[in-house]
């Protein structure tokens, strides 16, 4: 059983699918979901905006059943003040002003206290609730970051967030990381999407991958890597000596694959990526060859879901 | 405040926002006002008849209709375009709520921009336009409101909507154009008698209860088109 599963269950999704004429855009997905932080992970056109528009009620499932908080969400309408959504489109209303879009949200939710919920939830993202500006002025990390506290406004139990992080500088990244902790730890079900490694393994352990609309892993983010650590990693390395390079990473037993692009670069497949990372340096030191460029070829997300689909 | 009330607010900030549409409105207004004045100072023009039938030419039959599509399509179909009605369609409201309030939002400025301007120069060319004026803007609000909810081309549609329903169809026959608008708000600014251009005659109780009852029926379609919108 996973973690998910002890606790209290939040988001219950069965046999969810949903197809768009002949295209099937989600495929008898079924998970669930308890309170803290998961990451909704896969490659673009995996079905993850469509799975989040159909776990807030934007869109209908043709198949299977979605149960937020044991509420049916496309019908439930007071369920949607317990709802934040991050959509992953970059519009807001350009014509307003961020308190006043802010503001708008947590009218419509009926919020006791708007204009004090309006503040937090601005100054929760590090903006500044003063600011005077139209939003067709904010740059791409201020929108994501005022799509944030218009979602936040009405403190829900359950934030959806699709590619939140997209746009940010590695500060504002941060600083959102640590937010959905903190709400996820405050008892809350947050569901962040996201197609970049790196960051769902800074959001957490609880994942849910999704490829070619199919729920293809869940659970721990550590189980994931296994997976991919079965398979040898390739990295292309750019140097003077591919050769001699090459010979030592065979004799080191560092590689089980290599590849020489001649004058000045090989591709190299091992089977530890990590012991790989730290020994390369050394090894190029010894045998006198200078390093121009290590590039992992297949660590991208993309490689590993072709791992996944191809596997499943 | 009430959700119907928000949404107003929101939507008549946001339609008086779009100034290329609201200066085309003002220019066409403005125009009704001059051709009015043209019209009252001319030796050949005999009104009030032919002011009536200027009116229910440019007026009920160009300007309104066209600058409610405008307005009224705008209201949700600009939000479907842009992207942003999820930010609406995702607060706990009704969907009425936000329907009546974006109808109410555009029919006002409707009013403002057009209905005001054709009252002013009815008065000009001795012609009571304020009742079929004002309930065409109802009408045409709501079936565009609508149109800007459901279908994926709002303008496209409207456009020919008024031009092969309101207008050929409406001119065929006195029987056909019971199946218009215009011809409904054309007949309470017209005397017995008056040749206006299109077939008027409809009663006073019809001229009064079709038109709400058509804009009516645009703002529960509207609302029936936003339970079952999938938002992008």
């Amino acid at each position: 059983m996973s973690d998910a599963e002890t606790r209290d269950v939040m988001i219950e999704v069965e046999r969810v699918s949903k197809r768009f004429g002949d295209l099937v855009a989600v495929s008898d997905v079924s998970f669930r979901l308890g309170a803290g932080v998961t990451a909704l992970l896969g490659p673009n056109g995996a079905g993850k905006s469509t799975m989040l528009r159909m776990l807030c009620g934007l869109a209908a499932p043709s198949e299977g059943t979605v149960r937020v908080l044991g509420h049916n969400p496309r019908h439930d309408i007071g369920l949607r003040r317990r709802i934040g959504l991050v959509p992953q489109q970059e519009s807001l209303f350009e014509h307003m002003r961020l308190r006043e879009f802010v503001r708008l949200a947590a009218d419509l939710s009926g919020i006791p206290d708007p204009a004090t919920a309006t503040e937090q939830a601005i100054g929760t993202v590090g903006l500044d609730p003063g600011d005077k500006r139209r939003l067709n002025t904010y740059s791409k990390g201020m929108r994501q970051r005022a799509k944030l506290a218009y979602a936040i406004v009405c403190a829900p139990d359950v934030l959806f967030l699709d590619e939140p992080l997209t746009g940010l500088d590695p500060t504002q990244r941060n600083l959102m990381i640590d937010l959905f902790h903190r709400i996820g730890a405050s008892g809350r079900c947050v569901l962040v999407s996201s197609h970049v490694l790196d960051e769902v393994q800074r959001l957490g352990t609880d994942v849910l991958v999704m490829g070619k609309g199919r729920l293809l892993a869940e659970g721990d983010f550590r189980r994931i890597r296994d997976l991919m650590d079965d398979r040898p990693s390739r990295f292309r390395i750019a140097t003077d000596a591919p050769r001699a390079l090459a010979a030592g990473l065979i004799a080191e037993g560092l590689a089980v694959g290599v590849e020489i692009h001649e004058p000045s670069a090989l591709t190299v497949a091992t089977a530890s990526a990590g012991r790989f990372a730290a020994a390369i340096a050394p090894l190029a030191r010894d045998r006198r060859a200078s390093l121009r460029e290590l590039r992992p070829l297949d660590a991208d997300l993309e490689s590993v879901f072709r791992y996944l689909v191809e596997g499943s | 405040m009430s959700h119907a009330v928000l949404v107003f607010r929101f939507m008549l900030h946001k339609l008086l926002r779009g100034w290329g549409r609201i200066v085309v409105l003002v220019v066409l207004a403005a125009l009704a006002i001059v051709i009015a004045v043209v019209l009252r100072n001319s030796a050949e023009a005999t009104l009030p008849e032919d002011g009536a039938a200027f009116l229910v030419w440019f007026g009920l039959s160009i300007i309104l209709p066209f600058g409610a599509l405008l307005i009224a399509s705008e209201a949700f179909g600009d939000l479907r375009d842009e992207r942003t009605l999820v930010y609406l369609w995702l607060r706990p409201m009704r969907a009425w709520s936000a329907t009546a309030g974006a109808a109410g939002a555009a029919l006002t400025v409707v009013v403002v921009l057009l209905v005001a301007p054709l009252i002013v120069a009815g008065l000009i060319l001795d012609v009571d336009v304020a009742a079929g004026a004002l309930l065409a803007a109802v009408a045409y609000a709501g079936v565009f409101l609508a149109f800007g909810m459901i279908l994926s081309r709002p303008l496209l549609m409207g456009l020919l909507v008024l031009l092969v329903w309101e207008n050929v169809i409406g001119s065929l026959s006195s029987a056909t154009a019971r199946l218009t608008i215009r011809s409904y708000a054309a007949s309470l600014l017209v005397e017995p008698g008056w040749d206006v251009g299109t077939p008027v005659g409809r009663s006073f109780a019809a001229s009064i209860a079709v038109p709400l009852a058509v804009g009516a029926a645009g703002v529960l379609l509207a609302a029936w088109g936003w339970r079952r919108a999938e938002v992008a």
